[in-house]
């Protein structure tokens, strides 16, 4: 998928998000899209054994030579590199995922949880002194069946999108 | 339509099958009633009884951060386990409530292991529990993205005030690098990522909890 391709599938994605009321999510997408990928400033020389072995002499020279730079060198640098077209809709996509997929995970384990000590539902509700009025939400084994293939369709749909950003 | 058209079509219709459901928020609350059934399984392993308490109906967990002694809007007090070792002190666990940390501020603390005694004062009293007076706290974070560093930093913050004996911050998202550097720094520092079912977080925050209350079996009366 070149730049431009992602490019547009990232805009598209966000918008049917935020429409369906994910802009939350997207909004965490952008975040760290500004926020850029923390990366080490020097990286392990990753050439030759060779070319090792002159990094290797090259450093021990430094270090003799050179105490203050060769801790300079020796110190963790790191900046932040901007993420690539691609690297955005992969971001967007595993978020999208961990958002549906993590969350049905957890309510399969928690409803697994309760039924272990032979109860049959998870009710999730406000307390009364909070601000938040009447919001409950139920785990049960009807929604979790009724849920199962249409997160099992999303998350194939993302994978496989996903899988097309390499190519 | 091209292959690409239908992947996006069809998750747009997975997504608005399941907006309902998952678009409000993301779901804390699971995260934290997941971490309450880790720790759980953790002092089994260690051969606790454990018994779940005010679960007749079903399990009631909180939304949002609440007390110890708080009821649901229905009037309803909500769950908790009792962990009980043989000739040792009673321990109960707690989702979502407050704790009074080191300088008396009351902090939130999203899976909470509070020494039994403590638990019935507050309620009595409708106070919070001391940190000093718990074996466990954990702040739990569902992210779709790699935390930042505000949530490290307000952990650390958090780590400082609270006097538990075992503290940790577990998430699910696998990668994080910005928090894990920041946390690297201190041994007490403790992170869990990718804890999820079956994921290799899951593993390594369940024996961070059983050499708690391996701990606590084990402690001298």
């Amino acid at each position: 998928m070149d730049t431009r391709e992602a490019d547009e599938v990232f805009r598209q994605l966000v918008e049917i998000a935020e429409s369906l009321g994910f802009g939350w999510l997207t909004e965490s997408v952008r975040d760290e899209i500004i926020a850029g990928r923390p990366t080490p400033e020097i990286e392990k020389p990753t050439g030759s054994s060779q070319g090792l072995e002159l990094d290797r002499r090259r450093a021990l020279r430094v270090r003799e030579l050179e105490p203050e730079l060769a801790r300079e060198l020796g110190s963790s640098r790191v900046r932040s590199v901007a993420y690539s077209s691609q690297d955005r809709l992969h971001l967007l996509l595993t978020a999208l995922e961990h958002a549906i997929a993590d969350a049905f995970k957890l309510e399969q384990a928690l409803l697994q949880f309760a039924q272990e000590h032979h109860v049959s539902s998870v009710l999730f509700a406000d307390e009364a002194a909070t601000v938040e009025s009447g919001r409950q939400v139920t785990v049960d084994a009807a929604h979790v069946s009724n849920t199962a293939p249409a997160v099992a369709a999303l998350v194939a749909a993302l994978q496989q999108l996903r899988s097309e950003i390499a190519r | 339509m091209n292959t690409r058209a239908a992947l996006i079509a069809s998750i747009q219709q997975a997504l608005q099958s399941l907006s309902g459901r998952y678009a409000r928020a993301p779901g804390h609350d699971l995260f934290e009633g997941y971490l309450l059934g880790l720790v759980v399984r953790a002092a089994r392993l260690e051969g606790a009884t454990v018994q779940l308490v005010n679960a007749t109906h079903g399990l009631l967990l909180r939304t949002a951060p609440g007390r110890i002694y708080g009821v649901s809007v229905q009037g309803q007090a909500y769950s908790y386990a009792v962990i009980q070792f043989a000739q040792r002190p009673d321990l109960e666990a707690h989702v979502g409530v407050r704790v009074e940390g080191k300088s008396r501020v009351v902090h939130e603390c999203d899976v909470l292991v509070v020494h039994a005694d403590e638990a019935e004062l507050c309620r009595r009293r409708r106070v919070e529990p001391k940190s000093a007076a718990a074996l466990i706290s954990v702040e739990g974070k569902l992210y779709g993205t790699p935390l930042k560093i505000d949530l490290g930093r307000s952990f650390i913050g958090l780590i400082n005030d609270l006097s538990s004996d075992w503290r940790c911050l577990a998430t699910n998202f696998h990668r994080n690098e910005v928090v894990a550097a920041l946390m690297a720094r201190n041994r007490d520092r403790y992170l869990f990522q990718h804890v999820l079912p079956a994921a290799r977080g899951e593993d390594s925050i369940v024996e961070f909890f059983t050499n708690a209350f391996r701990r606590h079996r084990d402690r001298r009366p």
